[in-house]
């Protein structure tokens, strides 16, 4: 979770602002998880999420000087990513036409804990039967922690959406992964 | 006054949130006490909010991940170093090619004028010097035709390395 900036990232972004590129390369080492993951979430993908992330640091290298308030810069980095993950899932989606589990990456799982393991794979299938944008949200609020007016903002929605999105998401997931649940046990 | 599951579900995303305002938290807390299946939903939709941040944060980031960011940026760096001079040699080339042709328009001018001369002399009987004339301004105008092709050449060159440093740019922007 990175909703908030810390002091010395503050400093950082100051300086990288000011044209420092040793402050931007420990920006990526600080954010390049977070974008990954929001990617991730997004997409599915691990090859595509990395596409993002590179493409995300590029766009805010080049347009650092327009962020204003530096303590915004993870929803902006966030926005960034975001958008971008979305623009990518799009035209994926036009070139190629799967079936929903062909293809999904499967986040790796540690041997000894097998039934946590299972639920994981579970969510990560149901997550899958979600629309993009619905993914988007549940990873911006459960995962990274964003509140309503930053989604707002990241999303360019009003709040009253993000409510809204956020409920049906919320109510998707719980579906799916009940069914995928229910499957799996079978598979097992 | 009582809430009906329906209205209940619809504010607990937001209660779930800590998104609601005191009266409306009231009034979903004092309903999920006395209601097992809104109770049961708010604890399905706490666990799976758990599962996903377990999910989603236990996903490694590719090796080579933060080598490739880096270098994409390096390459910017170098863009923007490289760009004043492809610049300065581009707008050089350029001017250099513009005075050429004004160089061979001027000897064209005099040799059109010549010819007009000529022709006029011609007239009256005097054709050697239009020998005299082509052969002796047609290699200087050859000349000055070749370094203007020469140097327009140039200056193209210079224009598409910037027009290319742009366009790397804007790619690696998008």
């Amino acid at each position: 979770m990175i909703s908030f900036v810390e002091k010395e990232d503050i400093a950082l972004i100051r300086a990288a602002k000011n044209g420092s590129s040793e402050a931007f390369t420990q920006i990526v080492r600080n954010y390049k998880d977070f974008i990954f993951h929001v990617a991730m979430g997004i997409l599915q993908d691990p090859r595509d999420a990395e596409d993002v992330v590179q493409e995300s640091f590029v766009k805010a290298y080049l347009s650092l000087h327009q962020l204003q308030d530096e303590r915004a810069f993870p929803s902006w980095m966030a926005m960034i990513a975001t958008r971008l993950a979305l623009d990518l899932y799009k035209k994926n989606q036009r070139g190629r036409s799967v079936s929903l589990h062909e293809g999904i990456f499967l986040p790796p799982a540690a041997a000894d804990e097998t039934r946590r393991s299972d639920l994981r794979l579970s969510l990560w299938q149901a997550l899958a039967h979600l629309k993009p944008e619905h993914r988007a949200i549940l990873i911006l609020r459960e995962v990274q922690g964003f509140n309503y007016q930053e989604i707002s903002l990241i999303l360019d929605i009003p709040i009253g959406t993000v409510r809204s999105r956020l409920h049906t998401a919320r109510e998707q997931l719980r579906r799916a992964l009940g069914e995928e649940k229910g499957g799996n046990a079978h598979e097992l | 006054m009582h809430m009906s599951c329906k209205e209940i579900e619809e504010c607990l995303s937001s209660y779930l949130d800590g998104e609601i305002l005191p009266e409306g938290k009231a009034r979903v807390e004092q309903h999920v006490a006395r209601c097992p299946a809104c109770s049961s939903l708010l604890q399905e939709w706490q666990s799976q909010a758990m599962l996903l941040q377990e999910a989603i944060s236990s996903i490694p980031s590719p090796a080579e991940m933060e080598s490739h960011v880096l270098q994409k940026l390096e390459n910017i760096d170098l863009m923007r170093q490289k760009g004043p001079i492809l610049h300065v040699l581009a707008v050089s080339s350029l001017c250099m090619g513009l005075l050429s042709c004004i160089w061979v328009l001027t000897p064209s001018s005099l040799l059109l004028w010549s010819v007009a001369h000529v022709s006029m002399r011609l007239l009256g009987g005097l054709s050697r010097l239009v020998v005299r004339l082509v052969a002796g301004q047609g290699w200087m105008i050859l000349s000055i035709v070749l370094l203007a092709v020469l140097l327009a050449g140039l200056s193209l060159a210079g224009i598409r390395q910037i027009l290319r440093g742009k366009f790397l740019m804007e790619a690696g922007a998008k």
